[in-house]
């Protein structure tokens, strides 16, 4: 798995490439924690690259946006595979996460709030 | 022809053929990539049948890949029991809703039209002449046989259950015992393990319970990430129904 951070407009934007498992999720934990501690309040989760995502890194997605929510921040996520998104189906978190076709649309909500 | 012309154009042969390559790798991807949601949404289809969870599907895969990692299979294999183990019971499809959802007071009958899902799944893959679907054909038939022969719908011995069905013989057994059902409370993780440590030799698969014994940890990971995953979606919906 990587991952790339980039700042665009006071959105943070998380480009996550590989698979995220078990044994790859304490990293992107890691990444998680650091755009809270910056006090980012707005997050593009890019799953462009994502071919997996295991329930560990599911688990991780949860405990990501209920630290977001604390600081009354709010994270949203863009191009689920066809895979990925049906592993999103299954677990019935499409229907509480924030999920967008394409980035640009995914940021053109984030910007406006 | 002068030489120099031959070889700019054969750098634009070698371009143009690259290029075709990247796009037919891509187009592969795309293929494998859909094939995969596919088996993942059927394999939901099986299971709403019974009110089971998505959640158990995922578990299955993660359960069952984590032990076939332990135990050394090529990765080729892990990826095919990763997505060949969700669809174990398929063969629910052709069940009838009113025996499968029936709350309790089965008749020997009823449960025997049950059993029949383990060959009915099977049927489904007949024939294929995928790697993936032959495995998921060997799981779908052999994830109720035990290991001492006292299981359907062969009565199978020992090693003469494949691999694949002996993992997930043991992780859907796992996965059933730690979740809630209507007319069941969930067993502890612990007192999970316990019980299939128990059936060591007689249930299941002594290496196959070695190993998961081995990967305790992880296979606790699992257990809690699922569990977050369902507690999160549950809350969200009581929020929902708050507000409305
Ligand atoms: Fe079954
Ligand atoms: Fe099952």
């Amino acid at each position: 798995m990587q991952i790339k951070l980039k700042d665009s407009d006071g959105v943070a934007i998380c480009c996550i490439s590989g698979e995220v498992t078990i044994d790859t999720a304490p990293e992107l934990k890691k990444t998680f924690k650091k755009i809270i501690d910056n006090k980012t309040h707005k997050v593009l989760l890019d799953f462009r690259g994502v071919n997996y995502i295991d329930s560990s890194g599911l688990a991780s997605l949860i405990d990501f946006s209920r630290n977001l929510k604390i600081i009354q921040g709010m994270v949203f996520m863009s191009e689920l595979s066809p895979k990925v998104s049906s592993i999103f189906s299954i677990t019935k978190l499409d229907k509480i996460f924030r999920i967008f076709d394409t980035e640009e649309e995914a940021l053109k909500n984030l910007y406006g709030r | 022809m002068a030489a120099k012309e031959r070889k700019s154009r054969f750098f634009e042969y070698e371009e143009r053929i690259r290029k075709s390559y990247i796009e037919l790798k891509k187009a592969y991807a795309e293929v494998q990539d859909s094939y995969a949601e596919m088996v993942f949404r059927l394999a939901l289809v099986a299971e709403y049948k019974d009110d089971s969870t998505g959640t158990h599907l995922v578990r299955i895969a993660d359960y069952s890949t984590e032990i076939a990692r332990a135990m050394n299979l090529s990765a080729k294999d892990v990826d095919y029991l990763k997505y060949a183990s969700v669809m174990h019971d398929i063969g629910k499809l052709v069940v009838p809703d009113s025996i499968l959802k029936k709350p309790s007071g089965l008749t020997p009958e009823e449960r025997e039209v049950i059993k029949k899902h383990a060959v009915l799944g099977a049927n489904i893959f007949k024939g294929s002449r995928s790697p993936l679907l032959k495995v998921a054909k060997l799981i779908a038939l052999t994830h109720h046989e035990r290991y001492d022969g006292t299981g359907y719908p062969s009565g199978l011995k020992g090693k003469d259950i494949p691999l694949f069905g002996r993992i997930v013989a043991l992780t859907d057994v796992f996965d059933a015992l730690t979740s809630e059902r209507p007319y069941k409370e969930a067993y502890g993780f612990d007192e999970a393990v316990e019980m299939i440590r128990v059936e060591s030799g007689k249930h299941f698969d002594p290496e196959v319970v070695k190993v998961f014994l081995k990967c305790k940890n992880k296979i606790r990971k699992i257990w809690q990430a699922t569990k977050d995953i369902d507690a999160f979606v549950k809350d969200k919906a009581n929020e929902q129904r708050i507000e409305n």
